[in-house]
């Protein structure tokens, strides 16, 4: 067996150009699948870490995914508001143990603003009921103070006592500025590896302030009102984008929900997280399927290539064969050889492909952490991936079957003289 | 395949229990697909002579069986995914747990002597115009009672073993660290919620995979709480040692 | 040395290709014994290739005795004719005799993976296989510098030799050659036959050679018409 193996490297040695082009073909479309495999896998360990410990979120009535997506990972726009009253009621639910109201619309830079209380701080869980730790400085005291997450700052090279004006509107189009309202940073959180890491914390105070002289998205021409005449307005907030709600006892959970929704004042709703985030999966599930299902077709045809180019090189080994057999190979050490090559051909060319996702990871994932929040860790492969390296490897190993048995019947039919 | 029953058996059962403890649905078809390769190769070598071109084509086949599977092994017996209606609720097993928990149903859950719809039932609604203010009252009142359900305190720290749907609170990386338990499909959408003495808060010890697992039994020791939101109402938790899919 | 001994028995043998009516070989009766030097000539279609088939235990005849070194060949099954043939059995051939992707030791140290018998006969006093293939390729005058090399660098005299390297090395007992000298200019014809007699006589092998050239019988013990051996041939040769 040994000196079969060092026939079938040296066999396939003599072919590199052909076979290299094929094996390279294998390895991309390995990269392929397992690449589509952990970036699905990553992505919902991210949106999953995202949100901890929290019961309920509230928000006007929208569907679902839709108020998850914008109060958590602060994608898409909200359509309307929840009344500010319908804060101070539920706050003050006998249920409720802690209330954290947020508000979005405005961006810095592209990263979007978070107006919110303190409570922000002190009861906002990721993870595994991790708490929001500060790098430096602390929670924001003043109206015109700002706390940045982990990435914003780092990638605005923003320092504690910074000054920064923020933007009308999200997105990254040059919006009209709040100019003559700077905020200054307070405090610089910690890395969370969610959607934290981008935001930009004001008091929910402040976005009303910001907006006093602003009519319908520009400011009011003519009108004016400096930062020291602000608080001389009224500026609670009449109406907010969602409250995160933490209950007294989590079974109340449900108790709590058809409160919400039949609240008589305002059009509300209430989710819980985790069956959001299973929703969101099953809508996901289609496109993540339909992708797994190209990247294996993808294979296929890797494979299907390497077995066009080994059978094709099989009739002009016929004479190779016969030699082979004269010093006594049988007929089966001839299929065991032939399908060496293909099978040693297809594991050299799935390894390849999981040496290029490594590379892919280094290289990519800052970039990825930076422009879309996803983190990609660098790891070995797991279980589900080793399933699909093997997957790739038997279906290449019963490929290579196929010239094997070829090789096996010409050898019989040929004898030691072949019809050249 | 009949002349190894036995194989077949334990085959059967590999398949059937096998797919609870990996954790993605494709691991799950590849190893289906691997022990029906096994499946073929012995039975074909039991059989004497088997040259080599037949076992080429034998293996071939067996190849291209995969792309049917439900040709040699029922496809449900690997568990796949099943429908439940809204307010279904879980039939009783007729196999008696051998365990150290005690099969409990969820009525055992709500005192006996416990029956909130008595004074809804007391009302005499054919007497009542339409719309009328009473009843509606009468409903929210027997909401309020549900809401403020009581507990069996005697059920606390009670070894029980009980199937019912699964609510998940905290999911992180596909793994299920807390979940509530109620007795009927859809509770947390559709229908009214359960009273509370029908709720359990469950802590897992070791965090379960959330692929496929909305049918379950639990394991575990039951705590009745004290309630702390001034309502009255109290609530049951359990520390599950066991939680395994619930077979129809 | 030709002992009495006989090392190949054929009687009363019968060949049909599959899918053909008649057969292509009937011979009643041969007989070659150990040493012996033999020359089958005959023209083409009179089943030389098919006989030496028949004799490297590659096809199995319809009727009829095959006795090689006492075995009886169609009785065996085939994984035992291959591996007979690996042990017993060493062949040249006319062209393309040598691997292309194996280096000219490579290719003559090939039937030592496949017979056990043969490379403990080419390792004595725990030598290497190599260095018995290097003592053959010296005898058989390919130069040392040429050891390492590609075979399709060599020339046609070059690869023949290191062919018939490769069929004697592991001393196997019976030598077939299936018109070694037909590739090579006529000066080197001679030359080669004399060095690969030399060479079979020293490892005591049989050779059979067969070839269409009559000039080169001269060399052998004896000398055997297949045209007249050969049933089958004769009687299509009348029927035409």
């Amino acid at each position: 067996m040994k000196h079969l193996i060092q026939l079938a490297s040296r066999s396939a040695w003599n072919r590199r150009l052909t076979l290299g082009l094929t094996l390279a073909a294998i390895a991309f479309s390995t990269l392929l699948l397992l690449g589509v495999e952990r970036l699905r896998q990553d992505a919902r360990e991210n949106f999953a870490l995202s949100v901890s410990g929290t019961d309920l979120i509230i928000g006007a009535r929208t569907s679902s995914v839709q108020l998850l997506l914008h109060a958590i990972f602060h994608i898409g726009a909200t359509t309307t508001n929840m009344r500010w009253s319908s804060y101070q009621e539920l706050s003050t639910h006998p249920l409720v143990a802690w209330t954290i109201p947020i508000t979005l619309g405005d961006s810095f830079h592209g990263y979007p603003v978070l107006g919110t209380t303190s409570a922000y701080f002190e009861h906002f869980q990721y993870g595994h009921k991790q708490a929001l730790q500060f790098n430096t400085g602390a929670p924001f005291k003043q109206l015109f103070e700002v706390v940045l997450g982990a990435q914003a700052a780092a990638q605005l090279q923003l320092r504690v006592g910074a000054q920064i004006t923020l933007q009308h509107g999200s997105g990254d189009l040059a919006h009209a500025e709040h100019a003559d309202k700077p905020f200054t940073v307070t405090g610089i959180l910690a890395p969370t590896g969610t959607p934290v890491d981008r935001t930009i914390h004001i008091p929910i105070e402040a976005i009303e302030a910001i907006h006093l002289d602003w009519q319908g998205g520009a400011p009011i021409p003519g009108v004016s009102i400096s930062p020291e005449h602000v608080r001389k307005f009224d500026l609670t907030p009449k109406t907010i984008t969602a409250i995160l709600v933490g209950l007294k006892q989590r079974a109340a959970v449900f108790r709590m929900q058809r409160w919400v929704n039949t609240y008589p004042a305002d059009a509300l709703i209430g989710i819980m997280p985790a069956l959001a985030l299973d929703e969101l999966w099953q809508v996901v599930s289609v496109v993540e399927r339909l992708l797994l299902a190209v990247s294996t077709m993808v294979v296929i045809v890797g494979l299907i290539g390497l077995l066009a180019v080994i059978l094709a090189s099989l009739n002009e080994r016929r004479r190779e064969l016969a030699i082979l057999r004269s010093v006594g190979a049988s007929p089966r050490d001839l299929f065991i050889l032939l399908t060496l090559e293909g099978l040693g051909i297809t594991v050299v060319g799935a390894l390849s492909g999981v040496a290029l996702l490594t590379l892919l990871t280094i290289s990519l994932s800052p970039w990825l952490q930076s422009h879309y929040g996803l983190v990609i860790t660098l790891r070995w492969l797991n279980m589900n991936e080793i399933a699909l390296v093997i997957g790739i490897i038997s279906i290449g190993l019963l490929a290579s079957i196929i010239p094997g048995y070829r090789a096996y019947r010409m050898s019989l039919a040929d004898g030691l003289t072949p019809r050249l | 395949m009949i002349r190894f029953p036995l194989l077949y058996r334990l085959l059967q059962y590999l398949l059937q229990h096998l797919p609870q403890y990996l954790p993605q649905h494709l691991l799950q078809r590849l190893l289906r697909r691997l022990l029906r390769h096994l499946l073929h190769h012995l039975i074909h070598h039991l059989i004497h002579h088997t040259k080599l071109t037949r076992l080429m084509l034998l293996i071939l086949c067996g190849g291209l069986i995969h792309v049917h599977p439900g040709v040699l092994i029922n496809e449900s017996i690997a568990g796949g995914r099943v429908e439940y209606r809204v307010g279904e609720r879980l039939a009783p097993t007729k196999k008696p747990s051998t365990s150290a928990f005690k099969d409990t149903a969820w009525d055992d859950l709500m005192p006996k002597d416990w029956n909130p719809g008595k004074a809804f039932n007391a009302l005499n609604l054919s007497a009542l115009d339409d719309a009328d203010p009473r009843a509606a009252k009468a409903l929210s009142q027997l909401q309020t009672a549900l809401d403020n359900a009581p507990v069996v305190s005697a059920l606390n720290g009670a070894r029980i073993r009980i199937p019912g749907f699964l609510v998940p609170l905290e999911n992180q990386r596909g793994e299920i660290t807390e979940f509530l338990l109620v007795p009927y499909f859809g509770a947390c959408v559709h229908t009214p919620p359960p009273p509370a003495n029908q709720i359990i808060h469950v802590f897992p010890n070791k965090p379960i995979k959330n692929d496929m697992m909305e049918a379950v039994w639990v394991s575990g020791i039951l705590e009745t709480t004290r309630s702390n939101t001034g309502l009255g109402a109290a609530g049951y938790r359990l520390k599950a040692e066991l939680v395994a899919p619930y077979q129809r | 040395m030709i002992s009495a001994q006989a090392i190949i028995e054929l009687r009363n043998l019968h060949y049909t290709w599959p899918g053909q009516n008649s057969p292509c070989l009937v011979i009643e009766t041969l007989t070659i014994h150990t040493g012996e030097r033999i020359f089958l000539h005959g023209p083409s279609g009179s089943g030389k290739s098919t006989l030496l088939g028949m004799l490297g235990a590659v096809h199995t005849p319809q009727a009829g005795e095959l006795r090689v070194l006492g075995e009886s060949l169609p009785t065996l099954p085939a994984t035992q004719r291959d591996r007979f043939r690996a042990d017993h059995i060493g062949f040249i051939f006319q062209l393309f005799n040598l691997v292309p992707y194996l280096s000219v030791i490579d290719n003559v140290i090939l039937p030592t993976h496949f017979s056990d018998r043969r490379r403990k006969l080419a390792t004595p006093e725990r030598a290497t296989v190599e260095a018995e293939a290097t003592r053959l390729l010296t005898r058989l005058h390919i130069d040392q510098h040429l050891w390492q090399r590609p075979v399709t660098t060599l020339s046609v005299g070059q690869q023949q030799r290191v062919a018939a390297a490769r069929a004697l090395i592991g001393q196997p007992e019976i030598l077939i050659a299936d018109e070694p000298t037909s590739a090579l200019d006529a000066a080197l014809q001679e030359d080669f036959l004399t060095l690969l007699m030399h060479e079979c006589a020293t490892a005591g092998s049989t050779l059979i050679c067969v070839s269409h050239d009559q000039r080169l019988a001269a060399n052998f013990d004896r000398s055997i018409d297949l045209a007249t051996l050969n049933h089958a041939a004769t009687r299509a040769s009348h029927s035409v």
